[in-house]
């Protein structure tokens, strides 16, 4: 399933629901115990069921043949590359098309592959296709030494790899475009977490992870050092304070997950920080919901992802839970810049397991939103220097005119973060 | 008919999608096999949003290439500079009047260029240049943005009269601002009056 596939829509056909009856639970300890002793034997009965799987596959409705009169050649494809081919060579050529790839239809492929002399394989990233045709004899096929191996495909990059044809801009204009990265949201509690944070990195070594908090990683706050994988903000920070330690760096680990991540897997890391006493320090920010990807509800939200009441689990007693020292624990506002300064003070000097939860719903929640309507701060041009230093937190409310900051009133909603960083008292709030 | 292609351009936060499920709806009613894909993986987070729609007998591909694009429809100006490379020749372009400044522009590491608008028309002489934005705000919200180019965008294409695109806003929009976007729809086609 790549990208495209999944942010693309088209026309479906419906059909009446059909209810598959429950199937009974049945115990069967020689199959689905798997021990040694059994899985020896499942071994050879899942080798079995792979025969009859390819068999399938050669005689399934979704691997099928396109053959059309005085094809110039054949081309195998599966998914959304198929999609592609077809807008590229329309009729001028017979296809291909898997929709089962595994165990691969090989009897298929081959009564496909022997009537072409021309021969491609088009399929995105690895070649996977293309290896298990070359494999079955056809070494002429025509895949990866001209389809880039990169990036998604489409009909332009087809084009131009097999017919020669490459894409032209039609109108070109010499003026830039200047980059729009995303960026944390107008009050968003990350930014004062962060921002705390890329003050300290003399004495922290910052991990992330996946969520909205990776934008953290961007300048100018560049505060997370890598994100692996989802959880790995908490896993991979016991073995690399252990590296640092043996190279004599005095810094400490700082890692991070927001509240989703945490209850997905970064309480069994937090479980191993605390159990293993790693110098690290763990950092929960939660902003009370699955930000990123759009306010999917999680464990510590109030309802489930069905909209239905949920037992919203209290993060900071699961954190107790795992048996650290209640004196390792903050929970900050991390909106409030003193209060983080002081917890990631704390948190670096002492040595062993500590932990930050700094506390924030998201500001694009519903209820957020209208409690922060009509709030906004505004900056006194008399008062304002013009030092920047409120740029430095990087507020999409926030820009520069004249050399005085001007904060759009439309865009912000009075999270106070830009009147803690000046020191003219120049900003104040309104709509208190 | 050959496929035509759309391409929506603007900030994340701007409303893009919604429009875009509006159009297909609308195509899918008269009768068209229509395409939408779109990249919105940071849609609130202010980053650069993009949507293409495709429409004809028979649609393929979900997306569109360099010079592919039938119209362009930019809810910012340096989103309709970004996006002219995959503006067909003979294409239309829709821009709003409108400048939403990127982190670069506001930390001063890059110039907003106020001029997108002369030079674009200068190479694209049909540009519409419109006050979707404004026009939304004045009727009581600038989130109507999206509603407004909609309406300009569906007089563009020639499908005003073809089926009641009304009805689709209405389904597609809260109840309490039904007559605010049905409002924007028109002040959108009434721009693209000849």
């Amino acid at each position: 399933m790549t990208t495209r596939v999944c942010h693309s829509k088209g026309l479906v056909e419906l059909q009446e629901r059909e209810d598959v009856p429950v199937k009974t639970y049945r115990r069967d300890i020689q199959k689905f115990a798997l021990l040694p002793s059994t899985a020896r034997i499942r071994h050879v009965a899942r080798e079995e069921l792979l025969i009859e799987m390819e068999a399938f596959a050669n005689d399934c409705p979704v691997n099928y043949a396109e053959y059309n009169p005085g094809a110039s050649a054949g081309v195998i494809t599966s998914g959304i590359s198929y999609q592609y081919a077809r807008e590229v060579f329309g009729d001028t050529v017979s296809y291909l098309k898997l929709g089962l790839t595994y165990p691969l239809p090989r009897k298929l492929i081959s009564e496909f592959a022997q009537k072409f002399e021309t021969l491609y394989v088009i399929e995105e990233n690895d070649p996977y296709l293309e290896n298990a045709i070359r494999a079955l004899g056809y070494t002429h096929v025509i895949g990866k030494e001209r389809i880039p191996i990169c990036g998604e495909l489409n009909t332009q990059i087809l084009r131009a790899a097999l017919l020669g044809i490459p894409a032209e801009a039609a109108y070109e204009v010499e003026l830039d475009a200047p980059a729009r990265p995303p960026v944390m949201c107008a009050g968003c509690g990350h930014r004062g977490f962060f921002y705390a944070l890329s003050r300290k990195l003399k004495r922290f070594v910052p991990v992330g992870d996946i969520g909205c908090y990776g934008l953290g990683a961007n300048p100018p706050l560049s505060a997370s050092d890598y994100s692996l994988c989802m959880g790995a903000g908490l896993s991979s920070t016991i073995g690399l304070s252990k590296a640092l330690a043996l190279q004599g760096d005095s810094r400490k680990v700082l890692g991070m997950v927001g509240d989703s991540t945490f209850f997905h897997s970064g309480l069994n890391s937090l479980i191993d920080v605390v159990s293993s006493n790693a110098n690290v320090v763990a950092c929960v920010l939660n902003n009370h919901i699955t930000a990123m990807t759009g306010h999917q509800q999680n464990p510590g939200t109030e309802f489930n992802l069905m909209g239905e009441p949920n037992h919203m689990i209290d993060l900071v007693k699961l954190i107790r839970a795992t048996d650290i020292d209640d004196e390792r624990i903050r929970v900050v506002d991390p909106l409030d810049f003193e209060a983080v300064n002081a917890a990631l003070d704390e948190a670096g000097e002492i040595e062993g397991p500590f932990v930050i939860v700094t506390s924030r719903p998201c500001a694009l929640l519903k209820e957020v939103v209208r409690a922060n309507a009509g709030k906004y701060c505004q900056v006194d041009t008399e008062k304002c220097r013009g030092c920047k230093k409120c740029l430095q937190i990087a507020c999409p409310a926030i820009s520069f005119v004249d050399n005085k900051a001007v904060i759009a009133q439309d865009a912000c909603n009075g999270c106070g973060l830009c009147m803690q960083m000046c020191n003219f008292d120049a900003i104040s709030k309104v709509g208190e | 008919m050959t496929t035509k292609s759309i391409l929506l351009v603007g900030v994340g936060g701007q409303g893009t999608i919604l429009i875009s499920k509006i159009i297909t709806a609308g195509l899918a009613e008269m009768g068209y096999d229509v395409k939408m894909s779109e990249i919105h993986g940071m849609s609130q987070r202010g980053g650069s949003v993009t949507t293409q729609i495709k429409y004809g007998e028979k649609v393929y591909a979900p997306n569109l290439g360099i010079g592919e694009a039938d119209l362009i429809v930019s809810f910012e100006k340096v989103e309709a500079l970004r996006a002219l490379p995959y503006l067909k020749a003979g294409g239309s372009l829709i821009m709003d009047d409108r400048e939403i400044y990127p982190m670069p522009v506001l930390t001063g590491d890059a110039v907003y260029p106020h001029e997108a608008y002369d030079q674009l028309k200068a190479i694209v002489p049909s540009i519409k240049l419109i006050q979707a934005a404004e026009t939304a705000q004045s009727l009581g919200n600038m989130r109507a943005q999206n509603i407004v180019l909609l309406g300009a965008m569906v007089k563009l294409l020639g499908l005003d009269d073809k089926i009641d695109w009304k009805k689709i806003v209405a389904e597609n929009v809260p109840v309490k601002s039904k007559e605010m976007n049905l409002a924007a729809f028109d002040a959108g086609t009434a721009m693209l009056e000849a």
